[in-house]
């Protein structure tokens, strides 16, 4: 199959310049990369809704604050 | 060193890191392109090379000249790593959706700018099997094994792409070459 001309006439125009990056990732790249990868959770993905990861996230600061108002009264 | 890649490899998988250097100033670039060009993000793409060149080393003794040419093996490392990081990206997105912004396009010219609007504008599919053959002359075939699809559904991918975008820019059909 031969390219289209036109569409590669066209393709042509979008070029790309390129930074200046060095094969190996720095400590602190791979440091970022490493926290950010996938670790196995227990719970499985699709059963996580945006609601109960809020909840997941919001509930223990709930409850701090309130042992700390019923600790204060 | 004017060695062809295959000889490169041959001299890396010998413990030669300078063959590997050199494989890396040959590829990074057409790499980065590639990348860029489906994702249109810097940051992303670096990344996706490092991690390519990265696999490479820690699989180089998987390559062999009779399975196919580094290129084709380059590239199709790249293309999967990129796949992976963007599902990754997906998975945290829909649980903290304000994690990442979309790409901004800074500084192009007008025709740069609708060249890369009508490329978003393909899917996924269909602009990966464009960028590979028009930008980076690989074969059907290669392309093929890169995205790990068969030869026929990279015809019709590009034929599809070619026939949206010649609709987009408003080019007449002359039934040459697509």
């Amino acid at each position: 199959m031969e390219k289209d001309r036109e569409i590669d006439k066209l393709l042509k125009k979008y070029t790309v310049e390129v930074p200046d990056f060095p094969m190996k990732k720095s400590k602190m790249e791979k440091l970022a990369n490493w926290l950010c990868e996938k670790a196995s959770f227990p719970i499985p993905e699709e059963r996580i809704t945006f609601k109960g990861m809020v909840c997941i996230q919001v509930i223990p600061i709930v409850v701090s604050l309130a042992v700390s108002v019923w600790m204060i009264l | 060193m004017n060695l062809t890649d295959e000889k490169l490899m041959e001299k890396f998988q010998n413990g030669d890191t300078e063959a590997l250097n050199e494989l890396y100033e040959r590829y990074r670039a057409p790499l980065f392109r590639f990348i860029y060009r489906c994702t249109r993000d810097d940051q992303l793409s670096m990344d996706v090379v490092q991690d390519a060149f990265l696999k490479l080393q820690q699989k180089k003794h998987y390559f062999s000249p009779e399975k196919g040419r580094l290129k084709t093996y380059l590239f199709q490392i790249a293309y999967h790593t990129m796949i992976s990081k963007i599902n990754m990206r997906a998975r945290w997105h829909r649980l903290l959706p304000f994690l990442y912004k979309e790409p901004v396009n800074i500084s192009r010219s007008d025709e740069k700018m609708e060249v890369e609007r009508m490329l978003q504008s393909l899917s996924n599919e269909q602009r990966a099997v464009i960028v590979l053959f028009y930008y980076h002359d690989l074969s059907q075939k290669d392309i093929a094994r890169i995205l790990n699809i068969p030869l026929g559904t990279v015809k019709s991918r590009l034929h599809q792409a070619v026939q949206k975008m010649r609709k987009e820019w408003g080019i007449e059909s002359d039934g040459k070459g697509s």
